[in-house]
């Protein structure tokens, strides 16, 4: 199986972000499972406060898609699993 | 009566989303209901290709719907979430285009939809519910937008297997 460096992942992460005007504080990265019970790689990526409204529709859409995408064009075979956080936006459990 | 129609679905993701403040409960239906939309779109396009929209009320429209799986739906997002897919069994002239970013939504979503509905350590904020309803939303206009050809390999590729 190849496995992109995390450096790598978090690279091609962010520059998706950028060009999608997603205001990004951090791409946070960790490995997981997928739900076949494969291994994959969970992207986070942290928002920076107050930004999710502006990215709702095409922006969000276009990054989780292309993320998706870049990875596995530089051979990443786990499967990215995309979710986003506000910074200071509470979570629930 | 016709199959679940994806604005509901979504609409009813919205309103679960609109709580001050949101239950963690509603946020995790949310993003499911993100996801079902997605698959309760596909698979009403795939019978409708098959059987056409008139007959959604008939017994064999039901048999096509209901011979689509969430596993298949899944696996085959995954086959052509590559901008040139190996594993696929068809692939359109100039290859799948904005059905690919429907997909990899699709794929994104059924995940995240598994961590929503079966994983209680995961948690979910609010905003991240409603980019998941938004992200579904953009999807299904990706699909729309893509060709005859485009769809019909797809949906084609959802209901019958290669053997």
């Amino acid at each position: 199986m190849s496995e992109l460096p995390d450096d790598m992942i978090k690279e091609i992460a962010a520059r998706v972000a950028k060009a999608n005007s997603v205001s990004v504080s951090s791409v946070q990265t960790s490995s997981t499972v997928d739900s076949s019970g494969s291994s994959a790689i969970e992207i986070k990526f942290v928002l920076t406060p107050g930004s999710s409204a502006a990215i709702m529709g095409l922006p969000s859409a276009l990054t989780t898609s292309q993320v998706i995408q870049r990875l596995a064009d530089a051979g990443e075979e786990r499967l990215p699993i995309v979710r986003y956080e506000e910074l200071g936006a509470t979570s629930s459990s | 009566m016709p199959p679940p129609l994806p604005d509901h679905l979504f609409d009813q993701a919205d309103h679960l989303t609109s709580g001050v403040p949101s239950r963690p409960t509603d946020l995790r239906r949310a993003i499911s209901n993100a996801y079902y939309g997605l698959f309760h779109f596909a698979i009403t396009a795939a019978a409708d290709m098959v059987l056409g929209a008139a007959n959604q009320a008939t017994a064999r429209y039901a048999l096509v719907y209901r011979s689509v799986d969430h596993a298949h739906l899944r696996n085959l997002c995954d086959q052509v979430r590559a901008t040139n897919p190996q594993k696929v069994a068809l692939v359109p002239v100039g290859g799948f285009g904005s059905i690919a970013d429907f997909a990899r939504i699709t794929l994104n979503l059924y995940e995240l939809r598994i961590l929503a509905d079966y994983d209680p350590s995961r948690l979910f904020t609010p905003n991240e519910a409603r980019l998941a309803v938004s992200d579904a939303r953009e999807a299904i206009k990706w699909f729309q937008q893509g060709t005859a050809e485009q769809q019909q390999t797809f949906l084609t590729m959802l209901l019958f297997k290669k053997r």
